[in-house]
């Protein structure tokens, strides 16, 4: 569906300046850092929940229980909030994208990014895999969450399971985080993206040349209708 | 022009995850139990180590309701025993020891649905300790407290007289921690792990009984394993 273009597109929110391009909207960023936030409580007390030295060192039981379960439940509310509104549209457009991955992104899978740089767009093919991740993952350890502490209607083997499932994707959850976490650090550039909202020219040049500019699946109010022109437009606000 | 539409890896990933966690709610039980019984000779024992973090460990959870893991030594220690009983008892430490030797070999069952299997345990039987208190007639229940500040428990004067209710002060062979309640604790090998209070303060003989601290929580009064709280484990070895 996206056209290969020129390597640059106005911002459909704030005033793009020169030499920087639009690469997450207010609300992406919001329910990014949202959930960042709430998944972080419930990272650091599922921690204390689990592992017994931290059991010791806090203790509280009670109440870090009922941290770590209404926390859990509001979990997924911002990703909600984002998606149903107006101001939802660029990200649906970014998770729209996350789904498929093309031959050559495969390849440079295959190859931790040393084939296929070219082909990469807003998006690498990490990036995709690790929001079906997350995703997938948190959707299971909610479900999971609720049979542990709502459950008591089901057989006790389903709630076995439920606990063994909902530790195995804790831990797993916790690697991928860390993994995330520290690509975030390592590579400042696209940090800022998730801070600021943009990335230089120079970043999507080397990071994501294949990112298409035009329009894509969705509304994107404010995008220009054509592949984008060169230069990047002056602010207008 | 041609576009490369790609395989939807990402939506895969996605719900390969949903359909991970939903298999393993239905059949982990019987991996939970396998992973806990692999696990179990580097597990047996009261720390556990790193092995009892790898999920499905039969391990103890270390809980405590408080902010801390009273340290209180066998020096200082004493348990008071009272209410209505004929000779209101102050007994220290080597008071305890010095009253007939019970060992129980029991599997510790918390209501969450973590077990420790064959767990050793030495202590006073509890009616052992009533007896000698003397109770009063009217006496139809005994309350626990903790000295922890916070905790409470109780049992029927019936269950008190089990011999498989212990005021314990070793487990696994060894003094029992600060961490697992030491040096003495309840142990009611019949129900589930709520009913045995850490840091035994006090037991004391009463008309009528208050619910304890996660009964007033909604835990059931009566915890025998596997008929109640909704569960329906196997029965205690």
């Amino acid at each position: 569906m996206m056209l290969r273009s020129p390597k640059r597109r106005a911002s459909s929110s704030g005033g793009p300046r020169e030499g920087r391009v639009a690469r997450f909207d207010i609300t992406e960023r919001m329910v990014h850092w949202a959930t960042a936030c709430l998944v972080l409580t419930l990272v650091v007390t599922g921690a204390i929940l689990y592992v017994p030295s931290f059991s010791v060192l806090v203790g509280h039981r009670l109440t870090v229980e009922d941290t770590h379960i209404y926390v859990g439940l509001a979990v997924f509310v911002p990703l909600l909030a984002g998606l149903l509104g107006r101001w939802g549209a660029n990200l649906r457009r970014d998770l729209h994208q996350m789904s498929r991955l093309t031959t050559s992104e495969i390849d440079w899978l295959r190859t931790f990014g040393r084939r296929g740089r070219e082909v990469v767009s807003k998006f690498n093919p990490g990036q995709k895999l690790n929001t079906n991740a997350v995703g997938g993952m948190l959707v299971v350890l909610f479900a999971t969450g609720i049979i542990l502490r709502w459950g008591n209607f089901l057989p006790v083997s389903v709630r076995t399971g439920a606990t063994f499932v909902h530790d195995v994707f804790a831990v797993l959850f916790f690697v991928v985080i860390c993994g995330h976490i520290s690509f975030a650090l390592t590579h400042p550039g696209a940090l800022r993206s998730m801070v600021a909202g943009w990335v230089p020219l120079t970043w999507l040049r080397r990071h994501a040349p294949a990112w298409s500019v035009g329009p894509s699946p969705g509304p994107q109010p404010a995008e220009q209708g054509q592949a984008a022109r060169v230069p990047a437009p002056a602010t207008d606000k | 022009m041609q576009r490369d539409e790609g395989k939807p890896i990402g939506r895969r990933l996605f719900i390969g995850l949903l359909g991970a966690g939903a298999l393993g709610t239905i059949f982990g039980s019987p991996l939970q139990n396998g992973v806990g019984d692999l696990l179990q000779p580097f597990t047996n024992s009261g720390g556990g180590g790193l092995a009892a973090l790898i999920p499905g460990a039969d391990r103890f959870r270390l809980y405590t309701v408080t902010g801390n893991f009273p340290a209180i030594n066998e020096k200082a220690y004493s348990l008071t025993v009272g209410g209505l009983v004929q000779r209101p008892l102050r007994l220290s430490f080597p008071d305890l020891r010095a009253l007939p030797r019970t060992e129980l070999v029991r599997d510790f069952q918390c209501v969450t649905g973590w077990r420790v299997p064959a767990v050793h345990w030495a202590g006073v039987l509890l009616s052992d300790v009533i007896n000698l208190a003397g109770p009063l007639p009217g006496a139809q229940g005994v309350e626990f407290t903790s000295y922890d500040g916070l905790y409470t428990e109780s049992l029927t004067i019936a269950e008190a007289h089990r011999k498989d209710v212990l005021i314990a002060y070793e487990m696994l062979g060894a003094p029992i921690t600060a961490d697992h309640g030491g040096p003495v604790r309840l142990y009611v090998a019949p129900m589930y792990g709520y009913k045995s209070a850490k840091w035994l303060r006090s037991v004391s003989l009463v008309k009528k009984t208050v619910p304890g601290f996660w009964e007033q929580q909604g835990y059931a009064i009566e915890a025998w394993v596997g008929n109640s709280n909704g569960r329906h484990d196997a029965p205690i070895s």
